[in-house]
């Protein structure tokens, strides 16, 4: 018979074989990803958060480099799509029959690229402030990033806004039916319904604030990057949007304090020649990126999109923005503003989306001051675009100063032709509250379209009201 | 919160574990050893004493121990039957050793007085077909009333003979046939023994984690088939080994393209078990899982995936066990729903001369002709191609095909399946050594294995040696190394569909025999009258598989390290510690002198890759497994276990491009370079349990747990729980069951639970990618996937039933049928973009599979010369979606995932046939009326490409020397699209550029034609070659994949010298036909598409050597 010492013995010896095995189970089933990187690492170091940064701005030009830039273009009165466009030419959106099921077109595409921006940029918010506690030493340099990504959070939001829920001034109050409003990112079984316009711009403006006081005094060094100017550039414009003249005057006034206007070859250079440009405020880098709506719109070889007569007859033969429109061997015209020419490799070359410029700095402090009735300042700032554009002094132009329909008119006229191409045309419309009026001429078969109208936004894409039960689409362009 | 629990009191758990720890690792009767010394004792104190030692349970009926009779027993380390035989046969009495049991009986007739009626002796030998010794096989004189005698360790045995005038002998032994020998003199007998069909039913039957039970034990469902059964089986892979030979299981192609000349196969224990996490089922070999590719055997890193499981040696294989209801897989846990597949490798048999066995195959092979796709010679070929070209509207003086100083297309027809297939041929030899003493086991084998696929260009080699040796230090304590490597080479090329696809019109070579490169037509006529000549690129594949290269070089490895330690005689402990690594090296290259090796300006270059993916599984199960017998009625078992599991896999891949000459080959002297590495990381940890209790071999009852934790989810789910419960009840065994007919009757229930957890690599908590061109051209990471903490294991849960039913002694029924729910099925779902993420794994829907399967065994002859027995087995599976994520139907290809149908539905637009009036093509619109407009919302839910039956057939015919062997596998029932057929019947469109189904001869040709084909026209697509079920066949055949027939000879040791004991001859045929039920001479059917290649057939001749 065995003793129960030397029986308690041997169990003891199989135990301490098969506990070498488990010194630690939950420490065994950790792995990293080799390759990859979860996100509680990513975060946990400022080399992880540097690089997070810089990925949050390649989202963000890859929504602005293809159909979110495009559709204001494609939906407005001032571009028309040649015969032979596609449905990846955004053929729906220009004949207003973007349906729910367009996953791998704009309606699909628009909504996923700006929320993976908006992750990106929520990811860096989120786990930010826990790194100021870690790493002390680069308070400054945590709280730009944040100034940054407050910044990039509001221009997602207003952008996705704008494409999928009609403009703000479209009831009094602005409680209609809004986009989601993200701090954070959301869960798979998070279902995140949309909030009206009014919360969306709330939180708009919010970011704009905080962003700005975020970055206190530092000072713009490059138009690349997001910065004190561009969130107050940002906020004049959101400013406008929502008819809160005063304060699109008085960050109008900030940002041009220290942001001048591109004049001569500067303007044309900052188009065709690589450079970032005297006024530009906000501008995303394409460098090394291949560009969507250059090699699918504007292209010489496949051009699809071009300037329609409505907009082409605007300007003045002497206007200094002609030359960024071509002319082919048949007479035909088109877009210059993603033509390269600068003497690097074609990796070089690079197309990058404006966001903020002093140009509209000038025409939304026009338009604040034309509707609060100083039809004085107004026509001051028109005239310095105008000579800008006519290669003229200021005292060379004349404006029809005390009449309010005509101003209106110039104004509106000039921000078509300045800011063509540049994903202002169909918001500025029906921010207007304006109806779609294309030329006789126009290759769509939408010639008019009333303000109000349920075709004036973008559907919800089915798989995001299908995936998601708290989404609700909308009116009739969703059911 | 699980999780939380285990990392606190991680090292208390452990112990809880270990006290509660009881079980016994069964051991075979001849392995133990006995070391006893008693001097005259009751046979009861014996009995006692050897209990205590084995831990084995003597069962015995009282009168039947002589209670007075002192007995001694010495022994020092002999075996448990010797000692025995030793200690009962003076007795009169005999035994049997039931699994732990040893029943003690009477001789048929109580000894009168043994010396009395000495008079003769007769000595012998009783050994196996094979020739091996048979050890305690019992001898016996007929109607002599005197008792037997045991043979001991190498078959021999003495014995008294009666002084009748005739004496006949009967040798029986567990397993075998009763044989019968009439003794007449004093030369020694040679009694072989055949296997009783009856008897072997009752095989043991490896089980999870060392459990051995009889077959009339078992409580799960398990079917287990052993070396005899494969042996004359192609010996290149294991996972096609099966086919047919396993009720429940199917092994099908994985895809009907000619993708690969090393095709995967899917394979499927009672149906689809998932959708998008694997349903294959999990492979162990010798009690480590092994890798066997990803969840659709895929291999990642390499460009071409060769099986792994080719990389084991068939001949190493003593069983194959496959495990398929809770209650033996649930123990498996996270990785069992779609069954178990358990292989146990030869291992030393214990003591016992050496036995070396010398075996070697030669074969050679060709395709089978009928199951080769047709098409058009060139005459044909021309004929439709003229017809099509006219019917589009062009002239005939446009035809494309007009003779030039490039082509002759008048006089070239080549056949392009000659061009690419050959005669293959297959060689093995394997050396395989076994034997051992009282303290060693010991299994060697050294095999070579060569196929030359009858696909040109394509070679397979093994050189494999494995390693099996058990050392029993003490009486307590054994070790275990087992060791298998094998080094795979292999070379490919894949023709794709070249060998069908090319146009009879054009040949391999120019006239000056270099490969063809170009080929030049009529494209036009211009204005003036002159003729437009084209000259194109030809993608000659033969110029590649001449010039190129394309190899794999594969170490593949497993090995295996048990620590056995009998704590008590009731509790075992074992420690193994398994690794299974494979590494493989794939080199290719593109040669500058044809396409492949040219860039896009047709510039020469060389492409060059070099890859290394290496796969490297370690396991560590410790367990402890009790087995206790209580008044020899009531019987005990128990596993308790731990297991922790590592899967990591490594590959780097660089690729080279721009060589200076096709001599170079070697990346680091191209031109240009780039390269690309991956990694991943499983890693798993287990906690099992199993209790099992009989009653009187009448009740039984088995309980198990597993508890799973998995690195690939969330902390808040990571952890997971499986069980089963089953209860058996052996009907025949009861004391009012008393039946002639009915020898054994058996009942069985079992439910439980198991997990899936194989997705690929998964992460829960999210993750970021890096860009090195993020923005400005600085690296930067975005996130690649969001966090999706909840995501779980898929749960199944199986209720199995079984009877098993043996009338007389010759039919033996097994039925089982079972209704599978899997629970919380992983697919990946479109989420909301909010997540940042399109679509992510998520425990969604429910689908269940129901059916039954089943094996009959039938014994149609049985006497002296001659048996002749069959084994059918058969299976039927219902599959059905029940739940899908928000009811969304999703259609995938041609088939579509729906709720109420099952996952193999087919979606597809109904072909109507040819409009008779003017050849166009109809379809039936969604609501079943006639349409000429292809559209794709009039798809329907159509048929199920799931079969009815399927299943095999296996007979076995043995008369004298002789035995026959026939293995049909078949299918009933059942739809397959062909993406082949498709591809080749395109009425026109495609007819420029690629050669056409024989089937396309029955094209529409003028008003009133019932024809099969639509009117064909040149390059218009008149939409009739979409998907629509004019692709669908009906998926019923019989396959007859082998057939053997062997002549057997053994020698009597004591009279042959020369050292060799057995002789065995074989002639083997595999895949020697297939059979379709709608098979039209001379057109495609099935039978042509079932795979992407046609079906080799091989003969082969096999000679076996034993020595010992």
């Amino acid at each position: 018979m065995i003793s129960k010492y030397t029986k308690n013995k041997k169990v003891l010896l199989a135990l301490c074989i098969s506990g070498v095995f488990c010194t630690s189970c939950s420490d065994f089933l950790e792995v990293q990803p080799p390759g990859q990187t979860t996100i509680p690492v990513l975060f946990s170091d400022m080399d992880g958060m540097r690089s997070a940064v810089i990925g949050a701005y390649g989202t963000m030009f890859d929504y602005y480099s293809s159909e979110f830039y495009m559709y204001p273009e494609i939906a407005g009165n001032m571009v028309s799509l040649k015969a032979g466009a596609t449905i990846e030419n955004m053929l729906h959106e220009y004949n207003f029959i973007s349906n729910p099921d367009d996953e791998t077109l704009a309606t699909g595409y628009i909504w996923k690229k700006i929320f993976s921006a908006l992750t990106n940029v929520n990811n860096i918010l989120e786990y930010q402030p826990s790194l100021m506690e870690t790493f002390p030493e680069y308070t400054t340099e945590l709280t730009k990033i944040r100034a940054q990504a407050l910044f990039l959070r509001a221009l997602c939001h207003f952008d996705v806004c704008l494409v999928y829920a009609q403009p703000y001034s479209y009831t009094s109050d602005a409680t209609h039916l809004g986009v989601p409003v993200l701090t954070v990112t959301p869960g798979a079984d998070d279902n995140v319904g949309r909030s009206s316009v009014q919360e969306v711009y709330t939180q708009i403006v919010k970011d704009l604030n905080d962003s700005q006081k975020a970055f206190g005094n530092t000072q713009m060094t490059d138009a690349w990057h997001a910065s004190k100017t561009a969130s107050q550039a940002l906020l004049c414009r959101v400013s406008l949007y929502m008819g809160d003249w005063d304060e699109t005057i008085r960050m109008a006034d900030s940002v041009l304090q220290v942001v001048p206007l591109a004049y001569g070859q500067n303007y044309l250079d900052m188009y065709n020649n690589n450079e970032a440009g005297d006024e530009a405020i906000f501008r995303l880098n394409g460098y090394h990126k291949s560009s969507w709506f250059y090699t699918n719109f504007y292209a010489a070889s496949s051009i699809k999109a071009v300037p329609a007569d409505t907009l082409y007859n605007l300007f003045d033969p002497q206007d200094l923005r002609l030359s960024l429109i071509g002319q082919d061997a048949n007479g035909g015209r088109f877009s210059l503003k993603y033509r390269n020419n600068s003497s690097v490799s074609d990796l070089e070359k690079h197309y990058d989306p404006f966001v903020l410029r002093a140009s509209e700095m000038y025409l939304n402090r026009a338009e604040a001051w034309l509707n609060k009735g100083e039809l004085g300042n107004a026509t001051a700032d028109l005239k310095i675009l105008i000579a800008r554009n006519l290669k003229k002094e200021v005292s060379e132009i004349f404006l029809p100063e005390s009449n309010v329909d005509s101003l209106q008119l110039i104004l509106r006229q000039e921000r078509a032709k300045e800011l063509c191409f540049e994903g202002h045309q169909f918001f500025d419309i029906v921010r207007w509250k304006q109806d779609l009026i294309r030329s006789a001429a126009s290759t769509s078969v939408v010639k008019f379209l009333a303000y109000p109208n349920d075709r004036f936004v973008l559907p919800i894409p089915q798989t995001e009201l299908e995936a998601n039960h708290n989404m609700v689409g909308n009116p009739t362009v969703n059911y | 919160m699980l999780c939380n629990r285990f990392s606190n009191s991680c090292v208390q758990k452990v112990f809880f574990i270990a006290i509660l720890w009881l079980s016994v690792q069964s051991l075979l009767a001849q392995d133990v050893p006995v070391t006893l010394s008693l001097r005259d004792v009751t046979v009861r104190e014996a009995f006692v004493r050897l209990e205590k030692q084995s831990g084995y349970t003597f069962l015995y009926k009282q009168e039947v121990l002589p209670t007075a009779k002192k007995v001694s027993v010495q022994s020092n380390g002999n075996s448990l039957e010797k000692v025995l035989i030793e200690l009962l046969t003076p007795l009169g009495l005999t035994f049997e050793l039931d699994d732990k049991v040893i029943i003690v009986k009477l001789l048929k007739q109580a000894p009168k007085d043994a010396k009395t009626e000495k008079k003769a002796i007769v000595t012998g030998r009783v050994v196996n077909l094979m020739n091996e010794p048979l050890i305690g096989a019992t001898i016996v004189e007929k109607h002599s009333g005197k008792p037997g005698v045991a043979t001991d360790l190498d078959g021999n045995f003495t014995l008294a003979l009666s002084d009748k005038p005739e004496h006949v002998l009967t040798a029986t032994f567990i397993g075998m046939k009763q044989a019968e020998v009439t003794v007449d003199g004093q030369e020694p007998v040679l009694i072989r023994l055949n296997p009783s069909n009856v008897q072997l039913n009752d095989m043991v039957v490896v089980g999870a984690y060392g459990t051995l039970q009889k077959r009339s034990d078992l409580v799960g469902s398990a079917f287990q088939v052993n070396a005899e059964k494969i042996k004359n089986l192609p010996t290149g892979r294991l996972d096609n080994l099966l086919d047919g030979m396993v009720p429940g299981m199917q092994v099908t192609f994985n895809s009907d393209l000619a993708s690969n000349t090393r095709p995967r196969y899917n394979l499927r224990v009672r149906g689809e078990g998932s959708l998008e996490a694997s349903s294959e089922p999990l492979w162990v070999v010798d009690g480590v899982p092994i890798y066997t590719g990803d969840k659709t055997n895929l291999v990642p890193g390499l460009s071409t995936s060769i099986g792994p499981l080719s990389y084991i040696n068939a001949e190493d294989i003593e069983s194959i066990t496959v495990l398929k209801d809770a209650t033996s897989t649930s123990i498996y846990g996270a990785n069992g729903s779609n069954g178990v597949i358990l292989v146990t490798t030869k291992s030393g048999s214990g003591r016992g001369k050496p036995k070396m066995t010398l075996s070697s195959r030669f074969g050679v092979a060709k395709i089978n002709k009928g199951t080769l796709f047709k098409v058009l010679n060139a005459e044909e070929y021309m004929t439709l191609a003229k017809e099509a070209w006219t019917n589009a509207g062009n002239k005939m003086n446009a035809f494309p095909f007009q003779d030039n100083t490039m082509n002759s297309y008048s006089t070239t027809d080549t056949d392009w399946s000659d061009v690419y297939y050959g005669t293959g041929s297959t060689s093995q030899v394997n050396l395989s050594l076994t034997g051992g003493t009282d303290k060693v086991g010991y299994y060697l084998s050294g095999s070579y294995y060569n196929n030359n696929l009858t696909v040109k260009g394509n070679e397979q080699q093994r050189y494999s040696l494995s390693s099996n040796t058990d050392v029993r230090i003490n009486s307590k304590i054994s070790l275990g190394v087992n060791l298998s490597v094998s080094y795979n080479v292999n070379d490919l090329f894949n023709p794709g569909d070249d060998y069908y696809n090319i146009l009879p019109i054009y040949s391999p070579t120019n006239e000056d025999g270099t490969f063809r490169l170009h080929n030049t037509y009529l494209e036009g006529i211009n204005d003036n009258g002159s003729l437009n000549w084209s000259t194109v690129k030809f993608f000659n594949s033969v110029a590649e598989r001449e010039e190129n290269e394309n190899f794999q070089r594969t170490l593949a490895a497993n090995a295996n390290f048990l620590l056995k330690y009998d704590i008590l005689s009731t509790l075992k402990f074992t420690s193994q510690f398994g690794v299974n690594y494979q590494g493989a090296f794939e080199n290719t290259y593109s040669a500058r002198s044809n396409w492949s090796g040219m860039s896009l300006e047709t510039a020469p270059s060389g492409y060059s890759t070099r890859s290394n993916a290496n796969f490297m599984t370690w396991t560590s199960i410790n367990r402890l497994n009790y087995n206790q017998s209580i008044n020899k009625i009531h019987q005990i078992r128990g596993i308790l276990g731990l297991e922790a599991v590592s899967n990591e896999s490594y590959g780097v891949s660089a690729n080279g491009w721009d060589f200076v000459n096709d001599h170079i080959k070697e990346v680091s002297l191209a031109g240009d370079d780039s390269g690309s590495s991956f990694a991943y990381i499983t890693r798993k940890l287990s906690f099992f349990g199993e209790g099992s209790y009989s009653y009187d071999n009448r009740y039984y009852l088995t309980l198990n747990t597993r508890i799973d934790g998995n690195s690939d989810f969330g902390a808040d789910v990571r952890w997971a729980k499986f069980g089963s419960a089953g209860i058996s009840w052996n009907v025949h065994n009861e004391s009012f069951f008393n039946s002639n007919l009915i020898r054994l009757l058996k009942l069985k229930i079992t439910y439980g639970t198991n997990g899936n957890s194989r997705l690929g690599s998964v992460q829960s908590t999210g993750t970021y990618t890096f860009d090195d061109d993020a923005y400005m051209g600085y690296t930067g990471s975005t996130m690649s996937l969001s966090p999706n903490p909840k995501l779980s294991w898929e749960t199944s849960q199986i209720l199995n039933g079984g009877v098993r039913i043996k009338l007389w002694d010759w039919l033996d029924l097994d039925l089982e049928a079972y209704n599978k729910k899997t629970i919380n099925m992983i697919s990946k779902l479109d989420v909301s973009r909010l997540t940042g993420s399109n679509r992510v794994y998520r425990n969604m829907g429910e689908m269940s599979n129901q059916g039954f399967d089943g094996s009959l065994d039938v014994t149609f002859i049985e006497n002296k010369r001659m048996r002749w027995s069959s084994e059918f087995n058969f299976s039927h599976n219902k599959n059905t979606l029940l739940k899908l994520y928000n009811d969304i139907e999703k259609p995938m290809g041609v088939y579509i995932w729906k709720e109420g149908y099952d996952v193999n539905t087919l979606y597809l637009i109904r072909w109507a046939g040819v409009d008779p009036r003017d050849g166009a093509p109809l379809w039936l619109d969604a609501s079943g009326n006639l349409t000429r407009v292809y559209n794709i919302k009039n798809r329907v839910e159509w048929k199920s490409s799931a079969p009815d039956l399927t299943g095999g057939c296996n007979q076995t015919l043995d008369y004298g020397h002789f035995s026959l062997n026939v293995l049909l596998s078949y299918q009933l029932g059942g739809y397959g699209f062909s993406d082949f057929g498709r591809g080749v019947s395109s009425d026109g469109l495609n007819y420029m550029d690629e050669n056409q189904s024989v089937n396309q001869l029955d094209r529409w040709q003028k008003p009133g034609d019932l024809a099969m084909t639509p009117k064909v026209l040149w390059n218009i697509s008149t939409s009739s070659v979409m998907n629509s079920t004019r692709y669908v066949y009906r998926t019923t055949y019989a396959q007859l994949r082998n057939l053997a027939i062997s002549y057997n000879l053994m020698f009597d040791p004591k009279k042959n010298t020369s050292g060799l004991s057995g002789l065995r001859l074989s002639l083997i045929g595999d895949n020697l036909g297939l059979w379709t039920p709608y098979d039209q001479k001379n057109r495609n059917s099935y039978r042509q598409n079932r795979s992407g290649y046609p079906m080799e057939t091989s003969v082969s001749l096999g000679v076996e050597f034993i020595l010992n």
